[in-house]
């Protein structure tokens, strides 16, 4: 009896401490990739060439105005890190890989997630060098917040498409038939780049659709409809393409659909600001804008 | 020499003086609780708080979320103290195996628990798939959803609590039922389950509040849509990044509606024998 | 074995343990009142919870009437529940979230008796074993003689065939335990059926049975009229 009555307050109370540490919001939909290396300083270059002429680089101090883009002798080093919108999981990857063979010094981690999740988390802190948005509304936030470095660059765009399971069970032809009650339908949640354009391309054509569910991210649409959980979707035409042996998409005719601008920017805080200029200035570059066309990326014009 | 004797000796006539390590690492403990929830005090938007609490869906969210929870806890009990009954008191081969099956979501991460669940119960689950091609019943992206969702991560606290107590529990009342005539199940309903009521009532709660605070398995098996599925947690997520002050205050009702129900229950929470 | 005539109880015991084994032989008649004495560990607890259905045999025979109870050769045995064997254990073991009288009524409630003729038959048995006024009060609240007539009430009034009673006075203050020995002896006269009872003194014995018998490692070593026990 005495051991029973020291083991259940104890078992009680480790029971307690588990409920409310599991019960906690996993942030379940951020693909963040390696743990970041402690953020370092760019060091002054000895090199012979260049002692007399290189300029410092230094990360530090806010400037006020954009800072001119580093001179090419001057190798770019340090850690990047990377927040962009999850339809850019595969093309970004692909660049990011390309930036470090082209700047061997700079090592890129990349985080993907919805773009207003990756706004609010550069909001609280977080620490990234580059934002890249799926729309200019999460951008401005920042930009209102006076987290960006400069003047954010549009640097590719796409359009939408109504993605479906393989196969299209259930025959969806075109907007009109998400409106259809026995078709369950998946969008993005309000604020989501996503979810707000597709609720544009809806109203416009005049469709009343009531989702089922919304996702905070894209990837989380396609996969619901990869599983067959749902009949349609409204997602990126990049999405469909990158993932077309798991789910079939349905065009939406271009008078309906919207054209999404992703605008690219370094942020306030970041400690690379050298690197972070060079990243977003190389994703307008032909090398970049080449990967981005393959995954089907439409061209800035 | 006699006044420092004589301080001595009261000393130790009196309480016990708190060991200072064990009361700075303590209160260090204690601050990690206490903080977060000073803050969330601190930045509250009071002064539109009660715009916000009264807006539609925020009542949505949390009617869904106290019907959600209760359910899942009420088919917890039902299902599981008879789980727990069997794991304590029965003997059979397998059964430290069906322990760690049942005991498993207790350490899974919930969004790995709604991943099974939609490869289970999915519309296109192992059996999900007969659901929906029998009975046209579709699990996913409904409240019915939500409740196996939030019941599949919950459940395993009350079978575990009870499964601590039914074996710990006098078996000699049980012997004297028996011989009084007394068939097993009304043992178990008329002699163990009521000696048993301070550990079912604090199972319950922690099944209860575990079910409350669900957010990976809901998200991942149930979606999330507001008045089907859109519990608090869900909402709180959503609102972080669109509505900061309405998340600061549906954390903040969540908190003192849970706060309440554990303090007015702080006596059955720590089970003395 | 200790009285003539046909037995109504015939028990052939056989519990085999590490250290020793339970082996012994006991008969009663309705009406007998058999006293079981012998130091700790002799297997008189045993004894009891094999004639009550909560100890299986490992060999050996029960019957009760004319009921085979338990018979591990035949396969047969019958569950406690299934027997009409009352039992009054040493710490009572009352149910401390029924009142006295809602203990009493149990049995009967068991055994199919709808509730409110359950709790009148109750009080009429708390009545008989003068503990009425206590019928509302909850076991925690009842003095030890108290709590042990609520025992014994509840036992009896499931009207059972054999009642047993293990160490029934053990728990009673030195002072009360002349009084309530008496009073006991009082109520198990006015019991039909038959009483075993086990004591490991022999005060209770004399006082209380009829017939004794004295265990020792495992087996019956005496056995006669109670009055004639041998004082140790």
């Amino acid at each position: 009896m005495k051991i029973q009555n020291k083991i259940r307050p104890i078992t009680s109370a480790l029971l307690t401490l588990l409920v409310f540490s599991t019960a906690s919001p996993s942030v379940a939909v951020t693909k963040s990739s390696k743990p970041r290396p402690k953020p370092t300083r760019a060091r002054v270059t000895k090199s012979p060439i260049t002692s007399a002429r290189a300029p410092v680089m230094t990360s530090t101090p806010a400037a006020r105005s954009t800072p001119a883009p580093p001179p090419t002798s001057a190798p770019l080093r340090g850690s990047l890190t990377v927040f962009a919108a999850t339809s850019l999981t595969a093309s970004f990857t692909d660049i990011a890989r390309a930036f470090e063979v082209a700047h061997p010094g700079v090592k890129v981690t990349m985080n993907f997630a919805g773009s207003s999740t990756l706004a609010t988390q550069i909001q609280n802190g977080a620490p990234a060098d580059v934002f890249a948005s799926a729309d200019t509304a999460n951008m401005n936030r920042l930009s209102s917040a006076r987290s960006i470095e400069g003047a954010p660059a549009i640097f590719t765009r796409n359009k939408l498409m109504i993605v479906v399971p393989k196969g299209n069970p259930l025959r969806v032809k075109s907007l009109a038939d998400l409106a259809n009650a026995e078709v369950f339908v998946a969008l993005g949640a309000p604020g989501v780049p996503v979810g707000d354009y597709a609720r544009q391309i809806l109203t416009g054509a005049g469709v009343t659709v009531t989702p089922r569910t919304l996702e905070s991210n894209v990837a989380a649409i396609v996969n619901k409809a990869a599983l067959r959980e749902i009949d349609a979707g409204i997602v990126y035409i990049t999405d469909v393409a990158v993932d077309d042996y798991r789910v079939d998409g349905v065009a939406i005719p271009d008078r309906q659909n919207v054209i999404a601008a992703y605008p690219i920017a370094v942020t306030k805080a970041s400690r690379n600001k050298a690197a972070a200029t060079a990243f977003a200035a190389y994703t307008q570059s032909s090398a970049a804008q080449a990967v981005l066309a393959t995954y089907k990326f439409l061209p800035l014009k | 020499m006699t006044n420092s004797t004589t301080r001595h000796r009261m000393e130790r006539r009196g309480k016990p003086r708190a060991p200072i390590t064990l009361c700075v690492l303590a209160g260090l403990g204690a601050a990690l609780f206490v903080l977060p929830l000073l803050a969330l005090l601190v930045r509250a938007p009071w002064r539109q708080a009660w715009n916000i609490v009264t807006e539609p869906e925020i009542r949505t969210a949390l009617r869904l979320s106290m019907i959600c929870s209760l359910s899942a806890t009420a088919i917890s009990f039902i299902f599981g103290v008879p789980l727990a009954w069997v794991q304590a008191r029965l003997d059979f081969r397998g059964r430290s195996i069906l322990r760690a099956v049942t005991t498993l979501p207790v350490v899974l991460p919930p969004v790995v628990g709604g991943l099974a669940l939609l490869l289970a119960v999915g519309r296109n689950g192992i059996v999900g798939r007969y659901l929906f091609e029998w009975f046209a019943i579709r699990l996913p992206f409904t409240t019915v959803g939500a409740v196996v969702a939030e019941t599949f991560v919950s459940m395993p606290f009350l079978v575990l609590s009870m499964e601590g107590a039914f074996a710990s529990s006098d078996t000699r009342l049980e012997e004297a039922a028996a011989t009084l005539g007394a068939s097993r199940w009304t043992v178990l309903t008329k002699v163990t389950l009521p000696a048993l009521r301070p550990s079912l009532i604090a199972s319950g709660v922690l099944c209860w509040a575990r079910a409350l605070g669900e957010f990976g398995a809901t998200i991942t098996f149930a979606g999330n849509f507001p008045g089907t599925t859109q519990t608090v947690p869900l909402s709180v997520y959503q609102a972080f990044e669109t509505n900061p002050p309405a998340a600061i205050m549906l954390s903040l009702v969540l908190v003192i509606i849970s706060l309440v129900i554990l303090i007015s229950l702080r006596h059955r929470l720590v089970v003395r024998a | 074995m200790t009285s003539t005539g046909d037995p109504f109880v015939d028990a052939k015991i056989v519990v085999r343990y590490p250290q020793f084994n339970v082996d012994l032989h006991l008969e009663a008649k309705r009406g007998d009142i058999i006293g079981v004495v012998g130091p700790n560990g002799a297997g008189k607890t045993t004894m009891l919870r094999a004639l009550a259905g909560l100890q299986p045999l490992d060999g050996g025979r029960i019957t009760i009437g004319s009921i085979v109870v338990d018979d591990p050769a035949q396969g047969i045995l019958v569950a406690a529940a299934q027997r009409r064997v009352g039992v009054v254990f040493q710490d009572y073991r009352l149910f401390p979230h029924l009142t006295a009288l809602d203990n009493v009524a149990f049995g009967l409630r068991c055994r199919g008796m709808n509730r409110s003729a359950a709790r009148s038959t109750a009080a009429e048995w708390l009545d008989r074993v003068d503990v009425a006024d206590h019928r509302d009060h909850k076991p925690a609240a009842l003095s030890g003689g108290q709590a042990q007539r609520v025992a014994l009430a509840r036992a009896l009034a499931t009207v059972p065939d054999v009642l047993l009673l293990d160490e029934p006075l053990a728990a009673i203050d030195r002072d009360a335990r002349q009084r309530i020995r008496e009073d006991l002896a009082r109520y198990l006269d006015g019991f039909s059926g038959t009483t075993i009872l086990v004591s490991h003194d022999g005060v209770d014995i004399r006082t209380l049975a009829k017939q004794a018998v004295r265990l020792e490692n495992g087996s019956i070593n005496w056995a006669g009229p109670a009055h004639q026990l041998p004082a140790d």
